[in-house]
């Protein structure tokens, strides 16, 4: 869907250079970083909202600097930390402006793009909020409302700089679950940075970290199996009891049972991930999996990182 | 859908308020006129009705709209609910054009040219001028507040300029300058008003095709642009229509004081709402109402005195300013 090839992005100055990421559809990215680690430059480089310094941005094969603003529109909405400062504006009336690169010159609204903006604020569970005054309403129904907004836009790529600042827990948590199910339901690709680490860890299908001017990848279990968390963040991180309960989403039902065997922390971390990726893990089930230092074994194939087994079952075994 | 029924029928009354307003204006002034006389070429009340009143009314008409939505387009291009085309030094700059144009023939004799499109086209560019300045420092200048304390410095800027002309020019051309900056609505005859017309209204045309990125600018250039707009044309195409709606008019007239920067908050208040498709011919219909509530009040003192246009839309937009401010706690 999206990819970069070799590209720097920052402002007068380099801030992250060499990347050469991509962005999958329907994936969901949580980009991580310090604060002025370049998050948000990344999330604005992406979209042709700020000049690169250097590389290049392919969506869907084209260069994004030889596309007009009006196209890249149809690729990304974003929701950005920017406040907004209007007096008069109901939920209806901002979602609507979600519309523009598919209504005509007047910005009118056909009654298939009502029924999107209708559709849209629903979704975000906003609806006997349609009349209510932007400014009026809390910092979580502000965010409900901006994403409501970038819904209604209906690109493939959605990218998000910090949806949970300024927001209490229990809104946090409700925040991430919507888009992490908006993700899975619409099949849409989001990146999302933000500072709830444990969140994170549990919804994202892969991690972009950015630590010392340097973008490390990776599913969430594979950046704990490879250790990068301790090696940037020069702290103990790791998956505990405590932490898988405290903050636990509600997953869909699990359907294919999974066996993991092997050592006790990489089998603990591939289980994770199958969970969070909708699989079952019982102790017998006809599919193994065996879990020794940082190598896994399924089918008497051997692979070096979760992503990959993920990538094997899911593409062998999900119903 | 109560609130589309609402909007109806406020744009109705609006609308009566309007034909009523414009009625009012033709037959309220310091000569007494009953309209009957209208139909009677011969009379002398035909030639008042027919050669002033009427163009009068349809200029306070053509210019509290436009400079109205002028308005309108600086308070959400600024993102900044104090702009307006008085506030931010244009009419200043239009007065600094006009000031050259009447005054300066005494210090710079081969600028002298005694025609009514130099008096134009030295307000709209004087105008346009203290625009592309704001819109320079605009780039500096990511502070709302600051950008229009710049916007006041340029038009006192412009004052001063004008003072030192006033200065050195000579009593004829002095007066002639005094007059038109006291403002008026009576100074556009059927003759001006061929250009005044057209003017007005290609400009609001222009405004049309502004509307749907307008909207999409409440929320931000960053939004605006990630929504598929190129923030830099938009800015030209604003630029283009406050030099052409408050320039324009600002020439013909004179500066008229606050209506521009108060009318957009009476649309927004009355219909509840920022769309743009909405505040754009409300403003149309407010400016339009005001001023010619302005000209009415214009003829008030007796014995056929009439008070200068600019002093009492003054008189009338500061308190609704204040008002705004008052009501606006953030």
């Amino acid at each position: 869907m999206l990819k970069t090839e070799d590209l720097s992005i920052g402002y007068d100055h380099c801030l992250l250079e060499h990347l050469n990421v991509q962005v999958r559809a329907g994936e969901f990215i949580c980009l991580i970083g310090l604060n002025g680690s370049g998050k948000s430059t990344l999330l604005h480089s992406l979209c042709g909202l700020q000049k690169t310094l250097s590389g290049n941005i392919y969506i869907d094969g084209k260069n994004i600097d030889s596309l007009k603003q009006e196209a890249v529109a149809k690729y990304f909405s974003l929701v950005l930390t920017d406040s907004i400062q209007v007096d008069n504006l109901s939920v209806f009336d901002l979602v609507s402006i979600g519309r523009c690169p598919h209504t005509n010159w007047l910005g009118y609204l056909t009654p298939k793009d009502k029924r999107i903006v209708y559709q849209a604020i629903e979704q975000v569970g906003l609806a006997s909020k349609l009349n209510t005054n932007f400014n009026s309403m809390s910092d979580g129904e502000k965010q409900r409302a901006l994403i409501a907004k970038v819904l209604a836009q209906d690109t493939p790529i959605v990218l998000l700089d910090e949806p949970t600042a300024y927001l209490d827990v229990l809104n946090r948590i409700h925040i991430m679950q919507l888009l992490k199910n908006l993700s899975k339901q619409m099949n849409k690709s989001f990146v999302i940075s933000t500072h709830e680490l444990d969140l994170a860890m549990q919804v994202a299908d892969t991690i972009w970290l950015i630590a010392d001017n340097q973008l490390y990848v990776g599913t969430p279990e594979d950046l704990l199996l490879q250790n990068i968390f301790q090696q940037v963040f020069k702290i103990e991180c790791d998956y505990s009891e405590e932490t898988s309960v405290l903050f636990h989403l509600p997953q869909d039902t699990p359907k294919v049972p999974i066996a993991v065997y092997g050592d006790d922390r990489s089998s603990r971390l591939m289980q994770k991930a199958l969970e969070r990726k909708g699989f079952r893990v019982t102790e017998n089930a006809s599919i193994c999996i065996w879990a020794k230092g940082k190598t896994f074994e399924i089918d008497g194939k051997i692979f070096t990182t979760i992503a990959d087994v993920l990538n094997y079952v899911a593409a062998n075994y999900s119903d | 859908m109560t609130k589309n029924k609402r909007n109806i029928l406020v744009f109705f009354v609006l609308l009566v308020l309007w034909a009523g307003s414009f009625l009012g204006d033709i037959c309220f002034g310091s000569v007494h006129v009953a309209l009957s006389e209208w139909s009677n070429p011969n009379s002398l009340y035909h030639d008042i009705l027919y050669d002033f009143r009427l163009p009068k009314a349809i200029t306070a008409v053509l210019v509290g709209a436009a400079i109205s939505v002028s308005g309108l387009l600086m308070q959400t291009m600024f993102h900044n609910p104090l702009a307006g085309p008085y506030v931010l030094g244009i009419s200043s700059g239009a007065s600094l054009g006009v000031a050259l144009f009447l005054l300066g023939s005494s210090v710079f004799p081969f600028l002298f040219l005694n025609d009514s499109l130099g008096l134009i086209l030295s307000a709209t560019i004087g105008a346009v001028c203290v625009l592309l300045l704001i819109m320079l420092f605009s780039l500096r200048l990511k502070q709302a507040a600051s950008l229009l304390i710049v916007g006041i410095m340029l038009g006192q800027l412009a004052g001063a300029l004008v003072t030192i002309l006033q200065n050195h020019s000579n009593p004829d051309s002095l007066k002639l300058f005094i007059v038109w900056s006291f403002g008026s609505l009576s100074a556009v005859s059927w003759t001006y008003m061929q250009v005044l017309l057209p003017l007005v209204l290609v400009g609001l045309l222009l405004v049309v095709f502004l509307l749907k990125p307008l909207n999409a600018l409440l929320l931000g250039e960053k939004y605006a642009k990630s929504l598929g707009f190129s923030i830099r044309k938009i800015h030209i195409i604003i630029i283009i229509c406050v030099a052409i709606l408050a320039g324009g008019t600002t020439a013909f007239t004179g500066p008229i004081a606050f209506i521009g920067m108060a009318v957009p908050h009476i649309a927004r208040r009355l219909f509840n709402s920022d769309n743009h498709l909405i505040t754009f011919p409300a403003s149309i219909l407010c400016g339009a109402i005001l001023l010619l509530w302005c000209d009415m009040a214009c003829q008030l003192p007796p014995n056929g005195h009439v008070l200068p246009i600019n002093a009492v839309s003054a008189l009338v937009g500061t308190p609704i300013i204040i008002w705004i401010i008052i009501k606006r706690k953030r």
